[in-house]
């Protein structure tokens, strides 16, 4: 790696905040006597910046795609309409008509949605007592329901242990963010050693799939849980649970 | 599938895109609560349906940006000024296109926000999507790796499962060369990259 190689890795670590103490020091009192290397420094910055409006924008267009399903698929959206080609709409009216012929039969299956199952699940609660060890800055900031703390810490851990990961994932789901839920849930579940926290990360985890739309995912896992009578949930995991999911899966076609 | 849908008051939603990483609720409840009314705004005044979803998407970009440099007084509420966000931000629009005889037929007086506090906010939107351009010359892989890390704040190891290279440090690597390239792409344009530097500062 030659010098110039040498000194834009130092500036990403800069920007990056990876520089401590003399190592940060000597590189600010560099930068201040080099204006090249200001300049430099004000371009990788402005780009960072730029990846963020980027990413932004990537975000925003996502959720402008899953809004507009919701939003053209309500009643008279002015200039919403498009043409939809008739099996479509002929395919969503049997799939109404099969949802009202299931809530005739049962009140259940009729208010049946992500929602409602999650309503009967309370959020994580931490046991201090929990191993041998002390309580670690990430359990008490869960403790507290510091949720963004919570996920501040495990952000910043390099190398996060299975509980880190599992109450961020339990932080990521009471913030209402289960994609992110799920990615924090399923390193623990797919852990080669098992850890003190699957079986929790394994209810979470189907809880995750289901707040984030993936029915069919969550469906494997519960039954998973329900089929095991030694497993932690067993007991939350009714056949009743696992006969709604079957609905949200009929109801979302996923 | 019906999904769990948030409310969130004026306040809530500001701390809320405030955070670290920006809540999808929140996005769905700006849709929700502003899109109908504001892409009404565009259809009423010569746009098209696609014009107004495309004049929306920059008008809640703008607005979440503009909260995050803590720029948002909130004097009007949110609800009025994204529709003088919205209301701005198509009229430049049709100007851009040489639009003769631009007249605005409804909801004229509307706004609540004084236009020129409005206007500030969105200079230089020419020089954001130029860079956005630059941005999209990196390649798939690099906008990945990069968007990951300084939008989505994922850590390397995380990243290492999204793409194909054989451990960290060459993910490293490959990261700061990405950086790189989109630098002295900057720097080779120093009036656009002062522009964008301008654009997102919302206003001094």
């Amino acid at each position: 790696m030659d010098s110039s190689e040498q000194q834009t890795e130092k500036i990403t670590r800069y920007i990056d905040g990876e520089l401590t103490g003399d190592e940060l020091k000597d590189f600010e009192l560099l930068v201040n006597s080099n204006p090249a290397l200001q300049s430099e420094l004000q371009n990788f910055e402005l780009a960072k910046k730029a990846v963020r409006h980027y990413g932004l924008k990537q975000q925003v267009a996502l959720e402008h795609a899953v809004m507009m399903r919701e939003l053209r698929g309500g009643a008279n959206t002015p200039g919403g309409s498009k043409i939809i080609p008739f099996l479509r709409y002929t395919m969503r009216i049997a799939a109404v008509l099969l949802v009202m012929i299931i809530a005739v039969s049962t009140y259940e299956f009729l208010s049946v949605s992500p929602k409602n199952i999650l309503s009967a699940s309370e959020p994580y609660a931490l046991s201090i007592e929990r191993g041998a060890e002390q309580t670690s800055a990430i359990e008490k900031a869960y403790a507290e329901k510091a949720y963004p703390n919570v996920i501040g810490i495990f952000e910043k851990e390099t190398q996060p242990a299975a509980k880190d990961e599992f109450l961020a994932g339990a932080s990521f789901l009471a913030l209402n963010q289960p994609a992110k839920a799920v990615r924090a849930f399923e390193p623990v579940v797919n852990a080669s050693t098992t850890s003190p926290y699957k079986e929790d990360a394994e209810y979470y985890l189907g809880l995750s799939y289901l707040q984030n739309n993936e029915p069919a995912k969550a469906k494997t896992i519960l039954e998973k849980i329900h089929g095991d009578k030694d497993h932690l949930y067993h007991d939350r995991v009714s056949y009743f649970t696992l006969l709604k999911v079957d609905l949200l899966m009929l109801k979302s076609g996923k | 599938m019906k999904q769990t849908v948030l409310n969130f008051s004026d306040q809530e939603l500001i701390e809320t895109l405030k955070r670290d990483t920006i809540s999808s609720s929140a996005i769905q409840f700006l849709y929700r609560s502003h899109y109908p009314a504001l892409s009404n705004y565009v259809r009423l005044n010569r746009g098209s349906e696609q014009d107004a979803e495309d004049i929306f998407q920059e008008v809640i970009v703008n607005f979440i940006e503009i909260v995050r440099k803590e720029k948002f007084r909130g004097e009007a509420g949110i609800g009025t000024f994204l529709y003088s966000l919205n209301r701005f931000t198509w009229l430049n629009e049709l100007k851009r296109r040489n639009r003769a005889l631009l007249r605005e037929e409804v909801y004229d007086k509307k706004s609540g926000v004084d236009e020129k506090d409005v206007s500030q906010f969105l200079v230089e939107r020419e020089s954001k999507m130029l860079v956005l351009s630059l941005l999209e010359k990196l390649g798939d892989v690099c906008k990945q790796i990069l968007t990951s890390f300084y939008y989505e704040n994922k850590a390397m190891k995380e990243i290492l499962q999204l793409v194909n290279f054989e451990n960290e440090q060459v993910l490293r690597n490959k990261k700061y060369k990405c950086l790189k390239s989109l630098e002295q792409m900057l720097a080779a344009n120093p009036g656009l990259a002062q522009r964008f530097k301008n654009a997102l500062e919302y206003g001094q």
